[in-house]
């Protein structure tokens, strides 16, 4: 069998009502101090999409009952006891990273840039030039415009971290993570006050006039569950 | 590339959490659609490493 | 020299800690991921060996047909790369291996 993990939580894990993966019964996986949620699944399975979206939807129940980790997708241990070794080896910095995320909710803002058109208007004149030499200056001009585009992205990370106003532990970004995203944020936030939050960023974001703004959660801590070490990168 | 629009970008946040973020614990086995991102994974942290050397072999030199 | 091979010894450990014991995937699958892998890194490469040069062009140390030759080279290598993949059956634009914090690199 494998056991495919959804979520640590303290113990005693509250019930839900929802079910695992595939139809089956969620089973709670005593591990002392702290709990784990999973399904039992046959080993030779193969996850797909769909599955990743119901283990979301596993975890937004659990952590509506009770403050959860979220465990990385995919995780599968072969007996409860093999679950409980490794929880075990982890339970300090587990423990931690719970006490962080209790009664908070994570809201993740994505810049996307509203325009993409590259830097080809601004290289110089071509007039005279080899190809390879062309090619430099073509080059030349695409990273000077990346360039630009970092400095204007960590500008914008860093309107919304004063925004949030939160400490620095309980805020994540990158920026330019990829062509399309300038700044890829997230923020802990109190439950009660995640929808507040969750306007006041959208109404922020609703100003920057050369990106357009997307604003989700309330979700369950995923960018929250490491303390240091490998994890999200600190800001800055 | 093509242009990401609003929705889009709400799915491949959402798609990239359950991905690449959550508590990493030493498993036994990972299925094969976390199993691909996870040699990408493995990747990151290589580089990542290779990244934290390079900086200080130039502090040092600087 | 020490504290660096300290920090190497822990990146390896932090490596190792994160990387599953088993990694039970379909064979052809590792070897399409792993060919994506490997051009990813190439293409990663590619591009910070660009920048290198872009570097030294604007440092002013170049001659003209140093310029000339170093970019023959590199947009031969950027054709070579981008052919290779597409026998992958890979969109050159795919090629990005969402690095985090090395993604500052290029």
């Amino acid at each position: 069998m494998s056991l495919i993990a959804h979520a640590i939580v303290a113990t005693p894990p509250i019930g839900v009502s929802t079910a695992g993966l595939r139809g089956r019964a969620l089973v709670a996986v005593d591990c002392g101090e702290l709990g784990l949620w999973a399904t039992e699944l046959d080993p030779e399975v193969r996850l797909e999409r769909e599955d990743a979206f119901a283990h979301h939807r596993v975890v937004e129940q659990v952590c509506a009952a009770q403050a959860c980790l979220p465990v990385r997708f995919g995780t599968a241990f072969g007996s409860a006891e093999r679950a409980r070794l490794s929880i075990e080896e982890r339970r300090d910095d587990l423990v931690r990273s719970l006490a962080r995320v209790e009664g908070k909710r994570e809201i993740a803002v994505t810049l996307l840039w509203r325009s993409l058109e590259g830097a080809g208007a601004r290289a110089g004149p071509a007039a005279g030039l080899g190809p390879g030499a062309r090619f430099m200056e073509e080059r030349r001009a695409l990273y000077a415009e990346r360039d630009d585009r970092r400095i204007r992205a960590a500008e914008l990370a860093e309107r919304l971290v004063a925004e949030l106003a939160v400490e620095r532990e309980l805020v994540w970004h990158e920026i330019c993570m990829s062509r399309n995203v300038a700044v890829s944020l997230a923020a802990l936030v109190p439950s009660e006050r995640a929808l507040d939050r969750k306007e006041d960023l959208a109404a922020i974001v609703a100003r920057f006039g050369d990106v357009t703004g997307v604003v989700n959660g309330p979700w369950p801590p995923y960018s929250f569950t490491a303390l240091g070490g490998l994890g999200p990168s600190a800001p800055g | 590339m093509k242009e990401l629009s609003p929705a889009d970008a709400s799915v491949l946040e959402l798609v990239d959490r359950l991905i690449h973020k959550g508590v990493v614990l030493a498993g036994e086995a990972t299925i094969s659609v976390a199993g691909i991102d996870l040699i990408y994974l493995g990747l990151n942290v290589v580089l990542a490493a290779a990244e934290t050397i390079e900086q200080k072999i130039q502090r040092k030199a600087s | 020299m020490d504290t660096e091979l300290d920090d190497l010894r822990r990146e390896v450990e932090r490596l190792r800690g994160i990387l599953p014991d088993r990694v039970d995937v379909d064979p052809d699958q590792v070897e399409h991921g792993l060919a994506k892998l490997v051009l990813a890194l190439i293409e990663f490469l590619r591009q910070l060996l660009e920048r290198q040069a872009v570097r030294r062009m604007e440092g002013g140390t170049l001659t003209e047909e140093e310029i000339e030759r170093m970019g023959l080279a590199l947009m031969r290598l950027e054709e070579k790369v981008h052919e290779m993949a597409r026998v992958f059956g890979l969109d050159p634009a795919e090629l990005n291996l969402g690095l985090g914090p090395l993604g500052k690199l290029v």
